[in-house]
C-alpha cells in the first residue's frame, strides 16, 4: 500500500460575505497517495484554492476532518501545525512571494534559517536548490532583477531547500508566458519522478493540467469529477 | 498510385516537371525532373498560406446538434464525457512533449510544433464545449 498523504473526509468551508454565508466548498472527500501529481481545476470561485489552503492546513475546515501526513489537522496546536508545514510541505504561489531586498541564494535559504540551520550549512542546500532549477548564475540577483519564468525557479527552489515529502502550487504558470510556465512544470514532473514528491496543483489551464497524472475538476465548491489521466488511464 | 501520375501528367503539362528520359534498360520506369517554372512555384508555395481552416469535421458536432433539439440533459451528458475524453488526450499529448524535452537533434523542433498545435486545438475544443455548456443551459433556464 502507498501512503496516504492527504485524506479530507467530508469536508465544508463557509464565508461570511456582507450578510450572506458562502459555502466555498461544500462537501468534498477525496484521498492523495505519495508520489501522485494531482491538478485541481476550476474556474475562479469553484473552491479550488480554498480546498488548496484547506488541504495544506492554512485554513481550518467549517466542518469535516483533514489529515495531512496521517495526522488530524484539527487536533494539532498552531505550534505543531506550522512545526509540519515547514518541515513537510513546500509551497509554491502564482506571484511568487519573494522577498524583494533577499536575493535569489537568500530567499531560497530562508526556510533552513527559520529551521536554525546554520548560515553557512543552508546557504549551501540554497545553492544546490538554485542548480537543480537551473539558477546557479542568479545567486546574487534580487526579484527585480529576474524575469518571471526566473523568479517562479527561485521561489520552486525555495520550496524544495527542506526536501519536503509534499509540494503545493497554486497557479503555479498563472503568471508566467507559456515557455517559462512550461519549464516551470517540467521541473515539477522531474521533482515526482526523481524525489517521490507528492503534489497538488491549483490551476485553472487545461495544458497545465495536463501534467499531472490525477485530475480533480471542481464547480461551486464540489468535485464534479476525479480522474486519472496519467501513464496507462 | 493513379494520383501520382494524373498529378505528374497535370504538372508536365503545366511545364513544372520535364521527363528525363529512360535510363538504362528500365523502360517501364519514367524519370521526371523539376523545371525552373517548377522551382519557382515550390518557392511561391512554401511561403503561401494555406486559406482552409481546419474542417469541422468531429463527430461531436453531428451528435450535439441531434441531441440539443431530443433532449437537453443528454446532450449536456454528452458534453461531459467529451470533456473527459480531452483531458486525457492533452495529458497524453503533454508526456510526448515531456519525453521530447530530453531529447536532442532536428526532429525535436518539428516533432514539438506539432505537439503544440495538437494541445491548443484540444484546448479550443474544450473551450468551445465550455461555450455550449452555458448556451444550453441558458436555453434550459438551468443555473451554471
Amino acid at each position: 500500500m502507498t501512503r496516504e498523504m492527504i485524506r479530507l473526509d467530508q469536508v465544508v468551508k463557509e464565508f461570511r460575505r456582507g450578510g450572506a454565508t458562502v459555502r466555498a466548498v461544500d462537501g468534498v472527500s477525496l484521498s492523495v497517495a505519495q508520489g501522485e501529481f494531482v491538478a485541481v481545476m476550476g474556474k475562479s470561485g469553484s473552491g479550488k484554492s480554498t480546498l488548496l489552503h484547506l488541504m495544506s492546513g492554512l485554513q481550518q475546515p467549517s466542518s469535516g476532518k483533514v489529515h495531512l501526513l496521517g495526522r488530524d489537522l484539527s487536533r494539532l496546536s498552531d505550534d505543531e501545525l506550522t512545526l509540519l508545514r515547514r518541515e513537510q510541505v513546500g509551497f509554491v504561489f502564482q506571484f511568487f512571494n519573494l522577498l524583494p531586498t533577499l536575493t535569489a541564494l537568500e530567499n531560497v535559504a530562508l526556510p533552513l534559517l527559520l529551521a536554525r540551520v546554520k548560515r553557512s550549512a543552508a546557504e549551501a542546500r540554497a545553492r544546490e536548490a538554485l542548480a537543480t532549477v537551473g539558477l546557479s548564475d542568479r545567486e546574487g540577483h534580487k526579484p527585480e532583477e529576474l524575469s518571471g519564468g526566473q523568479m517562479q525557479r527561485v521561489a520552486l527552489a525555495r520550496a524544495l531547500v527542506t526536501d519536503p515529502p509534499l509540494l503545493f502550487a497554486d497557479e503555479p504558470t498563472g503568471n508566467l508566458d507559456s515557455h517559462s510556465g512550461e519549464e516551470v512544470l517540467l521541473l515539477l514532473k522531474q521533482m515526482q519522478a526523481e524525489r517521490g514528491q507528492t503534489i497538488v496543483m491549483v490551476t485553472h489551464d487545461p495544458k497545465a493540467a495536463a501534467y499531472g497524472d490525477r485530475l480533480i475538476r471542481m464547480q461551486d465548491g464540489r468535485v464534479i469529477d476525479d480522474q486519472v489521466t496519467g501513464e496507462g488511464a | 498510385m493513379g494520383q501520382i501520375y494524373s498529378t505528374l501528367d497535370r504538372m508536365l503539362k503545366d511545364g513544372l516537371v520535364e521527363l528525363a528520359g529512360a535510363e538504362g534498360a528500365d523502360e517501364e520506369r519514367k524519370t521526371y525532373r523539376i523545371t525552373e517554372a517548377g522551382l519557382a512555384e515550390l518557392e511561391r508555395w512554401l511561403a503561401r498560406p494555406p486559406l482552409k481552416a481546419r474542417p469541422m469535421r468531429n463527430e461531436i458536432y453531428v451528435r450535439l446538434g441531434l441531441l440539443v433539439e431530443k433532449d437537453l440533459r443528454r446532450a449536456l451528458d454528452l458534453l461531459e464525457s467529451q470533456r473527459r475524453v480531452y483531458h486525457l488526450q492533452m495529458a497524453e499529448l503533454t508526456r510526448a512533449k515531456i519525453q521530447l524535452a530530453k531529447e536532442r537533434g532536428p526532429e525535436r523542433l518539428r516533432q514539438e510544433m506539432m505537439l503544440d498545435a495538437a494541445l491548443l486545438h484540444v484546448e479550443a475544443e474544450l473551450k468551445w464545449l465550455d461555450n455550449c455548456e452555458a448556451r444550453l443551459r441558458a436555453r434550459g433556464g438551468m443555473e451554471a
